[in-house]
């Protein structure tokens, strides 16, 4: 036997075909994908694609022949736009059904019940206070309209040859835009309508109830054990969703997820979780179905959204980041666990709380450090979305620069807006639009994390792991959920932007599987915090590496996303900066 | 469930170990922590908010664009399609065309 066949590991682990039906992964993977099969066919099979496609084309006619008639994009280029924007598969009968099915508790600020129920007088009574903000943005639209009617007429009157007419055509129609958008948001806070949210709250536990303990009972354990407990899991992430749907909850970023760790453990460390509600935390299942739905909204074809600026800033500082980290946690800062390492190094760089889902179920990290790596980001999170900005407008940075550079390191989506809003709308939608393209890499950085995980860190010493020992050990989920990525990014390009648009963001994604993750998620979290002990979650943190991890990574971050978004935006592509 | 140790049968433990607190205690401990929870957050977060300047202008900016600080994937936060949106009707020439230097 050669030197390099005796390094390859035994196969310790099996598979055999009895995985597909017992195995928490393959059952998360099955669940997930019916889910998205069910999302798919509803929508795509008998939903309104027949009728959307002629609309697109039409609006598209309209747009062509609107750009060879005029050197910008007229008043009728936009409105065709807007006809294209109003085709949402979601609001068939179907995604009106599964919306109303599928609805988590709401945004309130003194009176908790208004999470649940508003009746038909208080959405009256919200609708008229939103009025007259309504009726003057509609008005000011209106003007602003007119005007740009005026302005494109008078540019056409010239045979649009004469660029100041034009470039004063082009600016007014940018400012009825900006005017239409005002009244549209207007018109949302005037358009209240009444719900009770109690009925489908119950149906949906049912409905949990039956898909999850199913994957329970195949999985071997008791389908009655899980049932019993699960109302009390539920029962904490609807809580969970209440306090996370507080005004001042959300303005500091702390959301259901953080919520239902945060009630789990108070429960766990105070009277104690019940016995019987232990086998209703299924963590890992709830999670890494999840998982699987999250592929879904995972499509590289975001990631050209605004060139290749977006593509050096949030695809090449972030992997450079989350490796530099994980080895500065090794090498010098000498973390305990690599486990732990690693979710902080990729919650940190790449995009908080779901990277941090990610890479922890990708590298199996116990649940103790994917709720220690979630705090930190949320506290991190919490402070640079005031501080950043502050410091944007203190120095006088370019809002194009300070959007990207907020887009680049703030951890979660939300708080990236919240932060970029403060400089402007640009930096706000520059800021959105990287942190975009930077989530859209948590399918990559999961795949590479399990593999590295299985080839490096799991492997004996001084052994080399053949192939069916790699298959063996590697999480499958992971694979469900890049599955799901590849598959909806090849059905996204295949059917071009508005199509796609149409069906997939507003149709399978919005209208099906994102409801259900975000609930998968919630859950998981209220199952975390359910089984956690605060004392052997302060085992992790001690010494504060973990701080010293995250501050020192972040600090990394800062310094290397602020250089790239100023070479990309300002010296090689400056002409993307012009534009924007 | 909260079941009373019986004469004879070793003390109840927590899963860490530790001797489990009697009834009245443990209530007691979540009660002092709900306490403090929601002192926190609907005392303390509110004071900390109305003091500081920077955080009232953020509470009026969350609430003029309807953002939630707390949605931490692209599909949860409105403004990600609107950016996205904005960036393509910027960059994209009316004929659907893009300068060589955008892709």
């Amino acid at each position: 036997m050669s030197q390099a066949e005796q390094n390859i590991v035994v196969d310790h682990a099996e598979s055999r075909w009895s995985d597909l039906w017992t195995k928490e992964d393959y059952l998360a993977i099955w669940l997930g994908f019916l889910i998205i099969a069910v999302s798919l066919v509803a929508y795509f099979g008998f939903g309104p694609r027949a009728e959307f496609v002629p609309k697109i084309e039409a609006a598209a006619q309209i747009q062509e022949a609107e750009a060879a008639r005029a050197p910008f994009k007229t008043v009728a280029w936009y409105t065709a736009d807007d006809d294209k924007k109003k085709l949402k598969a979601s609001s068939s009968v179907f995604g009106k059904f599964v919306s109303h099915w599928t609805k988590k508790p709401g945004s309130w600020k003194n009176n908790p019940v208004d999470a649940f129920i508003r009746t038909e007088a208080q959405a009256q009574a919200l609708n008229v206070k939103a009025m007259p903000a309504y009726e003057l943005a509609r008005d000011k639209a209106k003007e602003a309209l007119e005007l740009a009617r005026t302005a494109e007429a008078v540019a056409m009157a010239a045979a649009f040859v004469d660029e100041g007419l034009n470039d004063k055509a082009g600016a007014m129609i940018k400012d009825w835009r900006a005017a239409d958008k005002k009244a549209a948001d207007a018109k949302k806070k005037a358009s209240q309508k009444a719900y009770n949210y109690v009925p489908g709250l119950i149906g949906l536990c049912l409905f949990f109830i039956v898909i999850f303990g199913a994957g329970v009972a195949l999985m071997g354990k008791s389908f009655m054990a899980f049932a019993k407990g699960f109302f009390i899991v539920f029962l904490v992430t609807v809580l969970a969703y209440l306090l996370g749907g507080q005004a001042i909850s959300k303005q500091y970023g702390f959301g259901a997820e953080a919520w239902g760790i945060l009630l789990g453990m108070l429960i766990a460390n105070t009277v104690g979780t019940p016995k019987w509600v232990l086998p209703s935390c299924q963590v890992e299942f709830f999670i890494k179905t999840g998982l699987v739905l999250l592929g879904a909204e995972v499509l590289f074809g975001k990631i050209m959204a605004i060139g290749l600026p977006g593509i050096f800033v949030a695809w090449v500082v972030t992997p450079a980041v989350l490796v530099t980290t994980y080895i500065l946690g090794q090498k010098v800062i000498k973390m305990p666990s690599k486990t732990l390492n690693i979710v902080i190094s990729a919650d940190m760089s790449v995009c908080g709380t779901s990277a941090a889902i990610a890479t922890a179920a990708a590298c199996r990290a116990k649940k103790e450090e994917l709720t220690l790596s979630i705090g930190l980001s949320l506290v991190f999170t919490a402070i640079m979305m005031i501080a950043l900005p502050a410091f944007i407008k203190a120095v006088g940075m370019p809002e194009i620069l300070g959007g990207a550079w907020i887009g680049g390191t703030i951890d979660s989506t939300g708080a990236v807006a919240a932060a970029g809003a403060f400089l402007g709308d640009k930096a706000m939608y520059v800021a959105a639009t990287i942190k975009m393209i930077q989530n859209v890499m948590i399918g990559v950085t999961a795949f590479c994390v399990a593999l590295y995980w299985c080839l490096r860190v799991e492997r004996d010493a001084c052994k080399i792991v053949g192939p069916i020992e790699i298959w063996h050990r590697f999480p499958k989920f992971v694979l469900g959920f890049l599955a799901a990525s590849i598959l909806f990014s090849i059905i996204d390009t295949a059917l071009g932007k508005d199509l796609s648009t149409a069906l997939i963001d507003q149709g399978a994604v919005r209208g099906g599987t994102r409801l259900l993750r975000g609930w998968f998620f919630a859950l998981s979290f209220a199952a975390i915090g359910l089984s956690t002990n605060f004392r052997e979650l302060a085992r992790y943190f001690k010494g504060g590496k973990p701080l010293i991890l995250y501050v020192c990574g972040q600090s990394l971050n800062l310094c290397l996303t602020l250089i790239m978004a100023y070479v990309m935006f300002y010296l090689v592509f400056p002409e993307i900066t012009a534009r924007i | 469930m909260f079941a009373p140790a019986r004469v004879g049968s070793p003390p109840p433990r927590q899963r860490n170990g530790d001797p489990m607190k009697s009834l009245p205690l443990r209530l007691r401990d979540l009660c002092v922590a709900l306490v403090v929870g929601v002192g926190f957050f609907q005392i303390f977060l509110p004071f900390l908010t109305r003091s500081v300047p920077i955080l009232q202008e953020t509470a009026v900016l969350l609430e003029k664009y309807d953002i939630d600080p707390s949605r931490y994937y692209y599909t949860d936060v409105r403004q990600v399609a609107e950016g996205e949106a904005y960036l393509r009707s910027a960059l994209v020439r009316p004929d659907g065309t893009t300068c060589s230097s955008l892709h």
